[in-house]
């Protein structure tokens, strides 16, 4: 059965984050005052700490997945950019273990975080240390297919050194449509991909400029508001057992057949939707 | 009390961070194991302190007072092993939870009770040892017995592993833990096996047996850790067990004299737990001999039962008493009825009294009572051996003086019993009886064979001592019918049957029928009453 192998060291897990850096995700995200880009980083940076800290152990960070953090726009010419998104030693590296994502930060930010004791109802500033790895980015155009197809050249040769491996994750992060032509095929492509336990699972997050209703994990197209979201749709991978079990287990109502896809995703829905995507592999939870 | 030996293999063998502990300490007669979990930080030493904190003071978790004490002694010890200043950036949000582990131990002790599904032909001389102690998490406890799995604590199903098992934390964040020990308590005779193990293991190991293949646990013994290291990576490959850090103890529980026999254990060394580069806990158990270090992550183990230290730990090791020879239990009849025969599946017949030989009051059979067992000290208690002496009660036949050759034989018994089988039939014993002494008639009836005037004689003698006794009988008859009781009785007898014909012939007349109709009304107003009182009374109660 596919999709079951757990994570581990000799069996690493592989997550790539393909980051919409156009101009327009310098808009303020629907129902934030903040950036789109500024919110993506926060989330993505969030996300990376996180994992650090789950991956840290008596012995350092142990070194079981490897992450990819991509990001796409085109310059004043048309051209895309497609490269790491990733800042600090780190930057000119496509894929980088979870150790090199710990070890290596482009920077610690103190942060203060307030905390309300339950109890007295007191609230205590504490001192937060926040890596950063990923900086806000807006500028150009959307190159999706230029970008899709770049992620399938990079997983290629990740797969053929990792083929027992439980299969990459993709997690496609946009606010608009693909300027260099139908990403569709492109991104079929890039899910024909497989390893020994499944194929590559691509997830795609819209999101929103407006405070719009948005939605996740739809499993028709019926009802999809536009062009754009079907697009999306059909990009989109269908969650496999354990995603559709986990998602179910954290009180998501989903159909079978939910794909993983959210459209005018804001900050709340990002955060879910990461989590959703990247935490229900085993060996993870 | 009980041999172990236990197998450790790490979940990424070229990382070697082991996050699981084991210990066992025949002295104590405990044997702990803990899986620290991966996901949270320094996880492995502690679960290697809480294994050393059980080894060192068994806890009792519902013991509310002290419990909280203990637990707080183990992560005071947790915390002052960690250099705070010297954490990373991504150690720190972790120290505020603590590391977390499961726990499962258990103190093994001889014990007078005996199991509630004791097999019917375990053997007399069988010692049972109680196994209880607490569980928490997934890290089970098996029992097995004569090659099956009696019971596994707490998780019974290899489908009932979940990733989120209760978990002892090593920070206090105020979760009251009490709920979530499961007691272990029961008892085994010896011989069998009691298994701990990680989750992981656990689960292999139920799945083997709900597939019908139970592990061999003498060959799982035998097998050396470099055997135990290539079998769970097979089973790795075979996505027959989770990767995660394997580890399982097998402990053999049994009396000194069934252990030594059994693993021949008495030129083994002391007691040996296993060591943690970081933590060596054990160091003042250094055997003489020394044994073989093990590196981090392997297998430590064996076992000693008898060797008897001193009661402070730290104190430098005392040479090992020696052991006197013991000597081997009497071989028994047949292979099946040998001392493993609380194993034995083939059925054996219920022996006669007499093979049995019994020689004390307490049924126990000369031949079952290990000479060699401390036990066997009620030999005191010993009635004198068998043989000579063996009581006359026993029910033996009269048996004729000499038999003449060549004669036929007759209805009653040969003159020689065959000397096997001893058995005595209950036919038997209710056919013969023993001689009366003073009997003359008996002697006078005792036909010899093949002598017919004698036979004539005989029935005539027969015929006398018939017609003697109808005589008798009359003549008590006689007597009785003079004495006055009898008169007495005789007459009343016959008046009441007077009376009884009397009240017939008035009964059918019509006074009668006013009479019946009387008795019937006051019976009815008398049940009426008792029934009243009797509801009364019940309600009244």
């Amino acid at each position: 059965m596919p999709y079951k192998m757990e994570i581990s060291r000799q069996n690493k897990a592989c997550f790539l984050f393909l980051l919409d850096q156009s101009y327009s995700m310098c808009e303020p995200l629907g129902g934030s005052q903040h950036r789109k880009c500024d919110e993506l980083c926060n989330a993505i940076n969030s996300w990376l700490q996180n994992m650090t800290i789950r991956a840290s152990g008596d012995q350092g960070i142990k070194d079981w997945m490897d992450i990819g953090v991509f990001g796409y726009r085109t310059n004043s010419y048309g051209q895309p950019i497609i490269g790491s998104a990733l800042q600090g030693p780190l930057a000119s590296s496509p894929i980088v273990s979870i150790r090199d994502i710990g070890m290596n930060p482009a920077r610690i930010e103190q942060r203060i975080q307030y905390i309300q004791d339950p109890t007295t109802g007191q609230t205590f500033e504490i001192p937060n240390e926040c890596p950063v790895w990923v900086d806000p980015c807006c500028e150009g155009g959307t190159p999706m297919c230029n970008m899709l197809y770049t992620a399938h050249q990079t997983l290629t040769e990740w797969i053929n050194q990792h083929r027992y491996s439980f299969p990459p994750i993709v997690v496609h992060i946009t606010d608009g449509e693909s300027q260099d032509g139908d990403p569709r095929p492109y991104a079929q492509a890039l899910t024909r991909l497989s390893t020994m336990d499944g194929n590559v699972l691509l997830f795609n997050c819209h999101l929103s400029s407006t405070p719009a209703p948005g939605f996740m994990f739809p499993a028709n197209p019926y009802g999809l508001p536009d062009m754009l979201a079907q697009y999306l749709y059909e990009m989109s991978s269908i969650l496999p057992e354990p995603f559709f079990n986990h998602a179910i287990a954290e009180g998501l109502p989903l159909q079978r057949g939910a794909r993983g896809m959210a459209f005018n995703a804001d900050m709340v829905c990002l955060i879910q939707f990461l989590n959703m995507g990247t935490q229900a592999a085993p060996g993870l939870r | 009390m009980f041999v172990f030996k236990g197998f450790s293999h790490p979940k990424d063998p070229q990382n070697g961070t082991n996050e699981d502990a084991w210990r066992a300490d025949d002295l104590q007669n405990v044997v702990v194991v803990s899986d620290g979990a991966s996901s949270s930080l320094f996880s492995s030493s502690w679960s290697n302190i809480l294994c050393q904190s059980v080894i060192e003071n068994v806890p009792d978790p519902m013991d509310h007072f002290n419990f909280p004490k203990w637990l707080e002694r183990v992560r005071e010890k947790w915390l002052n092993g960690i250099d705070l200043n010297n954490l990373s950036w991504y150690q720190k949000p972790k120290m505020a939870s603590g590391a977390f582990a499961t726990l499962v131990w258990a103190t093994i002790e001889q014990s007078m009770e005996t199991p509630d599904d004791l097999d019917d032909d375990t053997p007399l001389d069988t010692d049972f040892f109680r196994v209880y102690g607490y569980a928490l998490g997934d890290a089970c406890l098996m029992h097995f017995h004569n090659g099956r799995l009696v019971r596994s604590i707490p998780v019974v199903r290899s489908a009932d592993f979940d990733s989120t098992p209760a978990l002892m934390g090593s920070v206090n964040l105020g979760v009251d833990l009490t709920a979530s020990f499961v007691p272990i308590d029961f008892v085994v005779p010896e011989g069998d096996w009691i298994i701990l193990a990680t989750d992981a293991m656990s689960q292999w190991i139920l799945s083997q047996c709900e597939n019908g293949s139970v592990p061999d646990w003498r060959s799982f013994w035998n097998q050396t850790p470099e055997q135990y290291d290539e079998l769970v990576e097979r089973i790795r490959q075979e996505q027959q067990i989770r990767i995660d850090d394997s580890t399982v103890v097998l402990c053999c529980v049994g009396s000194d004299v069934y252990l030594d026999r059994e693993f021949n254990v008495e030129t083994s060394t002391p007691t040996i737990r296993q060591e943690d580069n970081r933590f060596s806990f054990t160091q003042e158990y250094k055997p003489e001999p020394p044994a073989q270090p093990a590196p981090l992550g392997k297998t430590v183990s064996v076992s000693s039962v008898f060797l008897d230290f001193p009661d402070a730990a730290p104190t430098p090791p005392v040479p090992p008493r020696p052991i006197p020879p013991v000597p081997q239990p009497e071989p028994e009849p047949e292979p099946s009825t040998a001392k493993t025969g609380f194993h034995q599946t083939t059925e054996i017949p219920p022996l006669p009294t007499d093979e049995l030989g019994i020689d004390s009051d307490f049924g126990i059979p000369n031949s079952k009572l290990p000479n060699s067992k401390p036990k066997s000290d009620s030999a005191a208690f010993r009635m004198p051996s068998s043989g000579a002496s063996r009581p006359a009660a026993k029910p033996t036949a009269p048996r004729p003086t000499s038999k003449p050759a060549g004669s036929k034989p007759t209805a009653s018994r040969p003159a020689s019993r065959p000397a096997a089988p001893k058995r005595i039939q209950p036919s038997q014993e209710q056919r013969i009886e023993p001689p009366k002494p003073g009997e003359e008639e008996y002697k006078v009836a005792q036909p010899q064979p093949g002598s017919e005037p004698k036979m004539s004689a005989y029935m005539a003698e027969l015929e006398r001592r018939k017609v003697a006794e109808i005589e008798q009988e009359e003549q008590r008859k006689r007597e009785q019918e003079s004495k006055f009781g009898y008169q007495f009785q005789k007459g009343m007898s016959e008046g009441i049957k007077d009376m009884k014909e009397g009240f017939s012939d008035m009964l059918s007349g019509p006074v009668g029928e006013q009479a019946k109709e009387a008795v019937k009304k006051g019976k009815e107003k008398v049940t009426k009453f008792f029934g009243r009182l009797f509801k009364k009374g019940k309600e009244n109660e």
